[in-house]
């Protein structure tokens, strides 16, 4: 495990990435509300989010992959919802503690390998993890208990999708061609980058 | 009003003050801590109606959302607890539930406003760092990139239209251009980090800016919560 302390260029990187993936974040909470508003009617508005979910962990995943170092995907997520409560995020510093589990969901399988495998296996199993932690967290703050269990099944389900495909597989994807490109050598000359 | 309280102070209230939401099941408590993240929004000089009102259509949109869901997908165990509890809930459960659901749902983003639109982004990092022990280099990386969010839009519209002009089509969510900006982005990180150290940025930099916290501070951490927790006690 690298337990080299995270450098000034760790930090501006996990930023400039969040930044990035702000677009990204902006573009789904554009596609979430207007499919939510459409399934309101129906009483489905609650899963309108659903399908992009995996999105928001996406920077994490990346920044944990180029980095290689303990807490980067908590921090990343943190920073990420520090600057977007700055851009003006309607659920303010709540969003603050939902990027802390998000990361943690999302470094949990890391820290496990001691952030030596970087496979599909286990890009993948941080794409549950995120999904079980962030459910439970989510079950709590829009209060899952009072809600049909088809509908809560129907979020779970629709959001390990979004998250085994954002997650799991594009950001592993594009993690994989930033290694091929020389990223990883660029930024961890001498590391071992498997 | 809000606008004077100490970032760090505001962030600490406000977040335990969600959290006791997460724990506040009745309508009425939720419309009047809605009722004060408004009044929060309303007395502060960083915002203006219009602003609000752009914010409030979306909370709106999302709160109905909930409301629905509440309604006519509602759990029929917490219909029952919630008839054995209130006489009126035993007239409309479902419709209760909802109202209860989407109150919740209106709480929560009221306050998220509150402190999203009347914090300065200097000042909550300012105040991160000297409250709140955060690392010179995180506070200033955040600010950093939050100075770049306009050049970095800008270069991902360019890395768009550079696969355009190649015939290229890009649709929404496609990693081309994100790949590209993920390889600038090293770049940055880089050369910005070598900018700031050759400067003399360190851990030991000094802050011309410096954030106290007086007392009103520590009422409004404390004061906060304690009311939610007063208002769960007088509706339950």
């Amino acid at each position: 495990m690298n337990r080299e302390k995270l450098t000034l260029r760790d930090y501006l990187l996990m930023a400039l990435i969040s930044v990035v993936f702000g677009v990204f974040y902006l573009l789904a909470v554009y596609a979430g509300t207007a499919l939510s508003t459409l399934l309101t009617p129906f009483g489905l508005g609650v899963l309108g989010y659903e399908p992009f979910y995996g999105v928001w962990f996406m920077a994490a995943i990346i920044t944990t992959y180029l980095i290689r170092k303990p807490v980067v995907g908590i921090i990343t997520e943190v920073i990420a919802a520090l600057i977007e409560v700055m851009l003006g995020n309607m659920f303010g510093v709540i969003v603050m503690l939902s990027a802390f589990i998000q990361g943690l969901g999302v470094e949990l399988p890391f820290a496990f390998t001691k952030y030596e495998k970087y496979s599909y296996k286990v890009t993948m199993t941080a794409a549950v993890s995120a999904t079980v932690v962030t459910f439970l967290w989510t079950g709590f703050r829009s209060n899952y208990l009072a809600m049909d269990w088809r509908i809560v099944a129907a979020i779970f389900v629709i959001r390990l999708l979004s998250s085994l495909f954002f997650t799991g597989y594009l950001s592993k994807r594009i993690c994989d061609k930033l290694d091929e490109a020389g990223i990883l050598t660029y930024l961890n000359p001498g590391g071992a980058n498997e | 009003m809000i606008d004077a309280i100490n970032p760090t102070a505001k962030t600490i209230g406000l977040l335990v003050g969600s959290i006791l939401l997460g724990v506040t099941f009745q309508w009425q408590t939720n419309v009047l801590l809605a009722l004060i993240g408004f009044l929060f929004l309303l007395t502060s000089n960083r915002t203006s109606l219009n602003q609000l009102a752009r914010f409030l259509l979306p909370i709106l949109l999302i709160s109905a959302s909930y409301f629905f869901t509440g309604w006519l997908f509602h759990s029929e165990e917490n219909l029952l607890s919630m008839a054995v509890d209130t006489m009126t809930a035993a007239e409309n459960p479902a419709l209760l539930n909802g109202v209860t659901l989407s109150t919740r749902l209106l709480a929560f983003a009221m306050l998220g406003l509150s402190f999203s639109l009347t914090t300065d982004s200097n000042e909550l990092v300012y105040s991160f760092i000297q409250q709140a022990k955060m690392p010179m280099k995180m506070g200033y990386a955040i600010l950093t990139a939050l100075n770049l969010t306009s050049l970095i839009s800008q270069e991902y519209k360019k890395s768009k239209l550079a696969l355009q002009v190649r015939n290229l089509p890009v649709r929404p969510f496609d990693t081309k251009p994100l790949f590209t900006m993920m390889v600038r982005m090293v770049r940055w990180s880089d050369r910005l980090s070598l900018a700031m150290e050759s400067k003399g940025f360190s851990e030991q930099r000094t802050m011309k800016q410096q954030m106290k916290v007086r007392p009103q501070d520590i009422v409004f951490m404390i004061g906060f919560p304690l009311a939610i927790v007063g208002l769960n006690l007088l509706f339950s």
